[in-house]
């Protein structure tokens, strides 16, 4: 953690504060229709499925395999020149949802599609634990 | 009710793609808007609405846009019925010409003249311009936190395709090398003068695995115009080229939510664009496809139907894709070879689509090309944009 992250940040909406009040505490928490039992990943304020359908939260696995990846080498943002090289992936979690996030804390070369991966709970700020996912 | 042959294109406007820090956004706009209106014969009073498209480089000159900024120039004030920004990323092209045929067919309007004009490659400096694309189109709470932008959005859906169809870096690169000789062709083109080869291609720099520089677009200045208009002011007009079917789907904002990143929803939005037009894709003359990266030409050509799942990266390799070939591809050179103007990728094909169904796409021609199917997108794929189009109704 550092008081110095100039990276950018999610904002902080009334319906996703539960999903960072979850990273917060080391859990990957998904949000659930009552009524059509789908989860929705990332969280709306109403179910996209059903207009009227409440919603709940649940705790994910964190079990998940690489959807697709991207390891950037140049020409990156500037706010992640100090990153590269970075891998940029979309996982698909157990529960069947996709999210978008890095691969870290594996050899570029163990990075593949359909490999398993497992949550790495990167807290940098007070107030955001961003979810970023390492091979098993 | 069918928009089919309700509305022609009559009069494009183009510059030259490339880097004129000389020319201006405005000077741009009103020089290829006075080209659309003079190849169409028309006199420019018969326009009712202005359609300018978002212009990136300068907030200023976008905000100028919206308010009828361009109107004074082109004498239209006092004729004109509206003007009204129409914007949606690539598909701004696309949903232009959608939203003036949609004018025209319910009797709104009887001409109709789209723009866009853009400076992206000398109006902001090299790192701005990575910064500002980095983000746009970008779920700011979901994917930038993660550092997801343009280049990784290709390289992630590049992965993805290669992975579940097979295709080698060898037939991505083709896609690249078929853009370019076209554009060898295209005297508005920024690489007309430039040759490529595959070996090029996979000896460029990588930028974000598996995709390397030369699959990379570049942004460049441009501008270009359409004018559409009715049956009656059609039939005026020399070189018609009518708006035969159109479809549509737009499937998301965050690329990770995107249900499948190999096809997007071209098929979908391509069998609604046939069945208006009354046509199959083996109709089809011409393939002017939005690419901006290669594997967009590959997944588009598939789900149109030029070829079966897979097997595009092959049409590419063999040719048949360039010049001279049997599914003439991207005939301008698109955004890898023509030029990547934001949002004008998609205006630079449309009006190479006229140009071929009119004939005058000079040493490029298809010969007797009928029928061409025409696509846009924006952001990241969020959306297929497909029109048909053909010179007879």
């Amino acid at each position: 953690m550092s008081d110095t992250y100039k990276k950018p940040l999610p904002e902080i909406r009334p319906w996703t504060k539960p999903f960072w009040d979850g990273t917060r505490e080391g859990r990957l928490m998904l949000q659930k229709g009552k009524k059509s039992g789908k989860l929705i990943m990332y969280p709306k304020k109403y179910s996209p499925y059903d207009m009227d359908e409440e919603m709940e939260w649940i705790e994910a696995s964190g079990k998940g395999t690489i959807y697709t990846y991207s390891i950037v080498e140049n020409n990156a943002p500037s706010f992640m020149a100090e990153d590269v090289p970075f891998c940029v992936a979309i996982v698909e979690l157990e529960e069947g949802v996709r999210m978008c996030t890095n691969i870290v804390d594996t050899p570029f070369d163990r990075i593949s599609i359909g490999a398993e991966v497992a949550p790495v709970f990167d807290k940098v700020t007070e107030d955001i634990t961003l979810v970023r996912f390492k091979v098993v | 009710m069918s928009i089919r042959g309700k509305a022609a294109i009559v009069g494009v406007g183009q510059v030259p793609t490339g880097k004129y820090p000389e020319r201006t956004a405005l000077e741009q706009a009103i020089d290829v808007c006075m080209q659309a209106i003079k190849e169409s014969g028309l006199d420019r009073s018969e326009i009712d609405y202005l359609f300018p498209t978002s212009h990136f480089a300068s907030g200023r000159f976008n905000t100028d846009l919206i308010f009828s900024g361009l109107v004074e120039e082109l004498g239209l004030a006092g004729t004109l019925r509206g003007n009204m920004m129409c914007c949606s990323g690539g598909a701004s092209s696309s949903m232009q010409m959608k939203t003036a045929v949609a004018y025209i067919a319910s009797g709104m309007a009887k001409a109709v003249l789209c723009v866009h004009t853009e400076k992206t490659g000398t109006g902001l400096s090299g790192p701005d311009v990575i910064d500002f694309f980095s983000t746009t189109g970008i779920n700011s709470d979901w994917e930038t936190p993660y550092g997801m932008h343009f280049s990784p959005v290709s390289g992630t859906i590049m992965q993805r395709y290669m992975h579940e169809t097979g295709t080698t870096e060898e037939e991505m690169a083709a896609v690249c090398v078929s853009n370019r000789k076209w554009a060898n062709l295209n005297p508005d083109a920024m690489f007309k003068d430039k040759e490529l080869t595959i070996e090029k291609v996979l000896s460029s720099k990588m930028i974000s695995t598996p995709m390397r520089s030369l699959e990379s677009n570049m942004l460049a200045d441009g501008a270009a115009a359409y004018l559409i208009v009715n049956e009656e002011l059609a039939a005026k007009c020399e070189t018609p080229v009518w708006i035969l079917g159109e479809g549509s789907c737009v499937t998301h904002f965050a690329l990770s939510q995107e249900p499948d990143m190999t096809r997007f929803s071209y098929k979908k939005a391509a069998e609604e664009a046939y069945a208006e037009a009354g046509l199959r894709p083996e109709d089809m003359d011409l393939w002017e496809i939005y690419d901006s990266y290669p594997q967009f030409e590959l997944i588009a050509l598939e789900e149109l139907g030029a070829c079966g799942r897979g097997e595009a990266g092959k049409l590419f390799l063999s040719g048949e894709t360039a010049p001279g070939g049997k599914y003439p591809t991207t005939t301008n050179g698109g955004m890898l070879s023509q030029g990547h103007t934001a949002a004008g990728g998609g205006h630079a094909i449309l009006v190479e689509t006229y140009r071929q169904l009119a004939g005058k796409a000079g040493e490029r021609q298809v010969k007797g090309a009928k029928y061409a199917v025409e696509t846009g997108t924006g952001g990241t794929y969020m959306d297929a944009q497909v029109c048909v189009l053909g010179n007879v109704k």
